[in-house]
């Protein structure tokens, strides 16, 4: 287990190096000067070549690429070109509001997909099957800002029990920062008033985003159950006297469930991306709206730092998907434990 | 008379298909004594499968409530198969496909016993190695903690085997248990089925298609015809003298005593659209005008009984 475990992570590597170089490469062939852009309108050509001197926009594509992947190796993402301070504290400081966000909603999406996925497949063509089926198009095909917008219109203007935007209450400060992921540093603080507000805060945003991943992870365990269902060792435990409810949601959902593990490893890229429009909406301070800001700014010392941020925890959360996978189904990891 | 331990009576299964109705089984009737053995034999198709799982109780969903009865041990199983669980122990078809393989094999079979018999965990582990022994399983012990896949398909039947001893029945209910299996294989799974149901006086029902099976492991035999039983008798006054004409060209064609690979013209009629009369006289060389016309009686003769009343016709 420990050698499939790290077989998964050294192949994880050469991925994250490969997108290291190639969103490097994007940044430089897509149009606009970044020393340009830094330099300001009314800048001489002068002082944009002085600037590019700076950067080191001057040198060699390939001279630069190297730099760019020593830097990166060594943790460092250079500084903002918009803000000038260091991208790596920029984005340290954002991350965890979206990981909390992303982790909150991939939660939700799987505790309410895969019973709901369980269910409908039990009940195969009757009345809560289609119920389930025609919520998860719903799910798929509602735009997630415009649902946001509903969600906050409902829930904070009309009915005033969850909170509009942010991610605390102001008027209850904010706790010392260790974690920077608030539901932690609230509870470490012994500030269980804030914990509620934080939680208070998390509702919407992450309903919001889970609901797509709700209608997918139901979509996939409806469909794994199906098929499980019919194999030849349902029949014989039914023979063999299993009880209904055993059977149905633990020896046969484990089997189903090795597809919907898959999907939601891939739902977590869809999660991130998805964050970029919620964060905008409910006013999330994470690593959406400052990836928004680094576009609109042409910060791309920013955006490349971000890129393989995003990129490193797809490929961390993807490696603890193999784990799970190995953990479900003990003929992946090789033979037994 | 004793009670018998199977008793099958009046069966009629169908199937709503597309096509319509398809009726599977067609008034079967079968007993098994207390440690008897039957064995039914058949084509492809003819409802061995059905009858099977009319009597463990996990008929199809789309089959309709059976009619006719059958009791195990004077009690009404088609009610609810439920109360039964475990005092008909069921060997399947495929080793390789029956087992989960996400589960440990041993957990499986010992959810088995948590329902439905009586001890402690530790004591089913206890006789769940005891078993895993009987049914000669290398290292028994650590069997228990093995995942399907590490066993080989004789190993996995023997597994299936010791599951469905695991809660001490008194009939045994085995589907072609050794047809996925190779040759050498078979005869030794056989050979341990036959020891155990003796040992344990096991009242056995063996589907197959294969006669050489029969003969050695069934003192009875049903030979099923689309749906209907066509000839019931001892295993040996069968196989020696076959009086139903269906019997006697299915033994023709068994490759050891074939003299020529001739088989039976046409095929087992779709069950949606059962010919009128005997079912078998379309294929039939016997077959006259009143075959086709009503369905002939299960003829008692002595310890024998045969659907036809032309049994004693020698092909021409």
């Amino acid at each position: 287990m420990l050698r499939y475990l790290l077989r998964r992570l050294a192949l994880s590597l050469p991925a994250l190096l490969g997108l290291v170089l190639l969103t490097f490469v994007l940044s430089r062939v897509v149009p606009g000067d970044p020393a340009a852009a830094l330099a300001g309108d009314a800048a001489t050509p002068a002082q944009i070549a002085e600037i590019r001197a700076q950067y080191g926009l001057d040198r060699p594509l390939a001279e630069q690429a190297l730099i760019h992947l020593k830097q990166v190796v060594q943790g460092d993402f250079g500084r903002s070109i918009f803000s000038g301070r260091p991208v790596a504290e920029e984005i340290l400081q954002r991350l965890p509001a979206t990981l909390e966000l992303t982790f909150a909603a991939l939660l939700l999406a799987t505790l309410i997909g895969i019973p709901l996925g369980l269910i409908a497949a039990m009940n195969h063509n009757g009345l809560i099957d289609h119920l389930v089926r025609l919520m998860s198009v719903g799910g798929l095909a509602i735009a997630s800002f415009w649902l946001a917008i509903m969600l906050q219109l409902v829930f904070s203007m009309e009915l005033d029990i969850l909170p509009l935007r942010g991610r605390l209450d102001v008027a209850l400060g904010s706790p010392p920062r260790l974690t920077g992921f608030l539901m932690l540093d609230t509870l470490l603080a012994g500030r269980l008033d804030m914990f509620l507000s934080a939680c208070r805060h998390l509702v919407l945003p992450a309903v919001t985003l889970a609901l797509p991943g709700i209608a997918t992870i139901a979509r996939f365990t409806r469909s794994g159950v199906l098929e499980t269902l019919q194999k030849d060792f349902v029949l014989y435990a039914r023979a063999a006297g299993y009880g209904r409810v055993r059977l149905a949601a633990i020896y046969v959902l484990r089997n189903a469930v090795t597809v919907t593990v898959t999907q939601i490893g891939l739902l977590f890229g869809a999660l991130i991306s998805g964050a970029v429009a919620v964060e905008a909406v409910f006013d999330w301070p994470g690593l959406g709206t400052y990836a928004v800001q680094a576009i609109l700014a042409a910060d791309y010392k920013a955006l490349l730092a971000v890129t393989l941020v995003v990129g490193v925890v797809y490929a961390v959360v993807n490696v603890l998907v193999d784990l799970a996978q190995a953990l479900i189904d003990p003929r992946i990891a090789g033979a037994g434990r | 008379m004793t009670q018998p331990l199977l008793a099958v009576e009046g069966l009629a299964v169908a199937l709503r298909t597309d096509h319509g109705l398809a009726r599977i089984l067609d008034d079967v009737a079968l007993t098994i004594p207390p440690g008897g053995s039957l064995g039914v034999v058949g084509e492809s198709g003819c409802g061995k499968s059905t009858l099977l799982r009319a009597i463990l109780g996990i008929l199809p969903k789309g089959a309709t409530t059976p009619s006719g009865r059958i009791r195990f041990q004077g009690r009404d199983l088609l009610a609810g198969a439920d109360w039964a669980r475990g005092r008909i122990g069921f060997v399947p078809q495929d080793p390789y496909l029956s087992l989960n393989p996400v589960f440990r094999a041993g957990d499986q079979i010992l959810e088995i016993m948590r329902r439905h018999a009586p001890g402690s965990r530790a004591d089913h582990r206890r006789k769940l190695v005891e078993l895993f022994r009987a049914v000669q399983l290398p290292e028994p012990a650590a069997a228990l903690d093995k995942y399907p896949h590490q066993f080989s398909g004789g190993q996995r039947q023997r597994l299936l085997i010791a599951a469905a001893l695991a809660c001490d029945p008194a009939l045994l209910i085995a589907d072609e248990p050794t047809t996925a299996l190779d040759v050498t294989t078979q005869r030794e799974i056989l050979g341990l089925l036959k020891r155990l149901v003796a040992e344990r006086g096991l009242g056995l029902l063996f589907v197959t298609h294969d006669f050489g099976v029969l003969a050695t492991l069934c003192d009875r035999v049903a030979v099923l015809y689309a749906g209907q039983v066509a000839e019931l008798g001892p295993t040996r006054a069968v196989l020696d003298t076959p009086w139903h004409p269906y019997t006697r060209l299915l033994l023709a064609c068994h490759p050891d005593r074939a003299t020529t690979l001739a088989g039976i013209p046409g095929t087992v009629p779709a069950a949606t659209a059962q010919p009128s009369g005997c079912r078998f006289h379309p294929r039939c060389p016997l077959a006259q005008p009143a075959c086709a016309a009503a369905p002939p009686a299960l003829l008692a003769l002595g310890e024998r009984a045969v659907a036809c009343p032309r049994h004693e016709v020698p092909f021409g």
